[in-house]
């Protein structure tokens, strides 16, 4: 028995939210609860979830309680909720947590050597508070997403003025002195500085660096649209500044889906003035040769295999043809003769990840439709209802709007992994499994049990990559193994992944 | 007559065997109040150190309302309750500053109400130690370790008397005669020497003592230091 109920006017955030409904989900007989602010998008997954929903008079602020009980007695499972809600048992777990600062004010006086401030605040409260830090001569990583243009220009040029950075806002991942802020990966530091404006590329690049013995001191993030026209990549260029000055860093990487054409420039000129090499990759920016000290790449692999060439003093086309060649071979070595359907759905909890899969697999499968697609023209009308080959990023605002993010909370893009597999036009499921801190402490775990509960005759094949090192607090080699012991085919890049995903199906089709 | 034998005390517990009668007895301290209605404790922990309080290894039953008397000349001077450092540097401004925001809870709220008038904190909140009382208490430490004795004493012991339970009108009175608690004493120490570290231990331990009362106090220590400023 499916049923929601509206508590009206209540905010909680989705942490909690995430907490209550996995306490629910522990009770015999609750198949589904699912918990959610009542936005516009968080509405359309709770009804694609098959929850009856009346916006009547509902807004953003209301909370979604939506029960799937299958016994008698859904009003007690609805009163647990509540339950859990005003006080809930996972704060018993907490109380001897240390006491610390609850402000900038008190952090500061506490650590008044400090020279960097995290924000992670909804979007309406990130752009004061980051201004107040840059004020107290603090640079920023802003976490938050849902700033206005306005306002990260703003930022971004009073941090300019007064010789300090701001990452973001969107800003997932950075590593500063090897040390990793919000999702970030276990790699050894070394003497590459990277700059972008895409965090799971950041986290691929860095990974691909790391399980090629190369490390990095320096990754700062400036959020996606640091490189657009408006904002005219303030925070891009003064991270290539920093990067230069810094007597560490031997090599710059730059890493992003492709600029505005006017910060693309900028950018270039910058990294030539540094006399420093740099390996550029815009992903699905058209090819270009290399110069002199400028290395040009189009997928994450192939830049950090790149960077390994340059910082270990080896030919870097014959890096190049390596990797080629491996790409050949791993395309060549499948049998397509269990693939049984027509389509690709590419199922993406990292952003850069599903648009490097995207541009990787066109060469193969066409069109790609999509919820953040390659090409405006082929924006799915509905992110819950693929067709055709589909990739859709879950990390997409549309999803995350009082919700936590699937890197976080992979429980939802696990069930469209089930809900996929049972639609049998679809012949290949390729999807991430993204590591590090910040991420869920058991990421493959839904997706595995979503595989395991398919019904249908012929499953699909998976294909997976799962983006981690062996340091990583999750065990890659654990994640790796709970997916193979599923069935999934596990690859060594984001590239591979979507490389195989692809061919496998166009050769199908030939 | 029982008689306790203490091996500590706290400096302002005079020499001399007191008569005193139990006023209520907890599983790690011992109430006692003397002829004039003070109070005096006999503890097992140190630090639960207060004004007028002795250690002891462990306590006979005892029944409310029983005379007993406390040999306290072989206890060694362990706690001084009026050794209050003074405030040298607000390094850690911004800290206190963030623990008037306690106030800010449902829970507390209605102490920015009263806080216009000091004797409506008086007995103001639930609880054994109401946490206007607790406030005052913090408020009052701050006055002395910012060395403005005279605020706030026109707060008279009757009035104390009337408007609270017994422990707590002793505990403000303690505090008007700058006489104070271990946990507050070691907690304005840190502040004096600016060490953050132990701030936040400090914090940490005061933040969990009652259920209300260690923010209540900590929000009227931190109102004290902003008073006037």
């Amino acid at each position: 028995m499916k049923r929601i109920e509206v508590v009206k006017g209540e905010y909680y955030d989705s942490v909690t939210l995430m907490l209550v409904a996995k306490e629910l989900k522990k009770i015999e007989g609750v198949t589904d609860a699912s918990l959610n602010m009542a936005t516009e998008a968080n509405i359309t997954i709770m009804r694609a979830a098959g929850f009856e929903v009346d916006t009547g008079l509902l807004s953003p602020d209301d909370l979604l309680i939506g029960i799937d009980y299958e016994r008698e007695g859904i009003e007690d499972i609805f009163e647990r909720a509540r339950s859990y809600l005003a006080s809930p048992p996972w704060k018993k777990e907490e109380k001897d947590t240390e006491y610390s600062p609850a402000t900038l004010q008190g952090a500061l006086s506490v650590l008044p050597e400090s020279n960097l401030a995290l924000i992670s605040l909804p979007g309406r409260y990130a752009a004061a508070e980051a201004m107040k830090a840059l004020k107290n001569g603090l640079n920023v990583m802003l976490y938050s997403d849902n700033v206005t243009v306005e306002d990260e220009i703003e930022l971004k040029r009073f941090a300019e003025n007064n010789d300090l950075i701001v990452m973001g806002p969107d800003c997932g991942t950075a590593v500063i002195n090897g040390k990793g802020l919000a999702f970030s990966n276990v790699c050894p530091t070394g003497s590459v500085g990277i700059v972008a404006a895409s965090g799971t590329g950041l986290q691929e690049v860095m990974v691909q660096l790391c399980r090629r013995d190369v490390g990095v001191k320096h990754g700062i993030g400036t959020g996606g649209r640091d490189v657009k026209k408006s904002v005219g990549g303030i925070s891009f260029l003064r991270g290539i500044r920093e990067l230069a000055k810094d007597p560490d860093i031997s090599l710059i990487v730059a890493i992003g889906k492709p600029p505005a054409p006017e910060v693309r420039e900028k950018i270039l000129a910058c990294l030539k003035e540094t006399q420093k090499k740099s390996v550029i990759c815009f992903m699905g920016d058209d090819p270009r040769k290399d110069e002199d000290k400028l290395f040009y790449t189009t997928e994450l692999e192939e830049c950090a295999v790149v960077a390994e060439a340059l910082i270990k003093g080896r030919d870097v086309s014959m890096a190049r043809d390596k990797l080629k060649a491996e790409y050949v071979k791993l395309a060549e070595k499948r049998s397509v003769s269990a693939v049984h359907g027509k389509y690709v759905r590419g199922l993406f909890t990292g952003g850069t990840l599903c648009y490097e899969a995207q541009y990787i697999a066109q060469a193969h499968i066409n069109p790609i439709y999509g919820n953040a697609p390659l090409r405006e023209d082929l924006k799915l009308e509905n992110s819950l209802k693929p067709v055709g080959h589909s990739f859709i990023d879950y990390g997409e605002d549309e999803f995350t709007q009082g919700r936590l993010h699937p890197m976080i909370d992979p429980s939802f893009r696990a069930e469209q992994v089930k809900q996929q597999s049972e639609d049998r036009s679809v012949a290949v499921i390729l999807f991430d499994v993204v590591l590090g801190y910040g991420s869920a402490d058991n990421p493959s775990f839904d997706v595995v049990e979503a595989i395991k509960s398919v019904n249908r005759e012929t499953k699909p094949i998976y294909i997976a990559y799962v983006c981690g090192t062996d340091g990583d607090p999750q065990d890659l080699g654990r994640q790796r193994t709970l997916l193979e012991e599923a069935g999934v085919i596990v690859c060594e890049s984001n590239a591979r992944a979507a490389l195989l995903a692809a061919s496998l199906v166009s050769r199908k089709e030939r | 007559m029982i008689l306790l034998y203490p091996f500590q005390r706290s400096a302002d517990w005079g020499n001399k065997v007191e008569k005193l009668t139990v006023r209520s007895a907890y599983r790690t301290a011992l109430n006692l109040m003397d002829h004039c209605g003070r109070r005096y404790s006999v503890l097992l922990d140190p630090e639960h150190y207060l004004p007028r309080s002795s250690l002891i290894e462990a306590f006979p039953p005892l029944e409310v309302g029983q005379e007993i008397r406390v040999g306290i000349d072989g206890a060694s001077v362990g706690f001084d309750p009026s050794q209050i450092d003074g405030l040298r540097d607000k390094k850690l401004r911004g800290l206190w500053l963030e623990w008037l925001e306690f106030m800010d809870a449902e829970e507390l709220s209605y102490l920015h109400e009263a806080i216009d008038e000091p004797e409506r904190l008086i007995g103001l909140g639930p609880g054994y130690t109401p946490a206007g009382d607790d406030f005052l208490v913090g408020w009052i430490m701050a006055l002395r370790f910012t060395g403005r004795k005279k605020s706030l004493l026109t707060i008279e012991g009757e009035m104390l008397d009337r408007k609270t339970s017994w422990f707590s009108s002793e505990m403000i009175k303690d505090a008007l005669e700058g006489r104070f608690w271990k946990r507050g004493i070691e907690m304005v120490s840190a502040i004096a020497d600016g060490d953050a570290t132990r701030v936040l231990e400090k914090t940490d331990s005061i933040t969990k003592w009652g259920h209300l009362s260690g923010k209540a106090w900590l929000a009227g220590l931190a109102y004290g230091l902003e008073l006037g400023e």
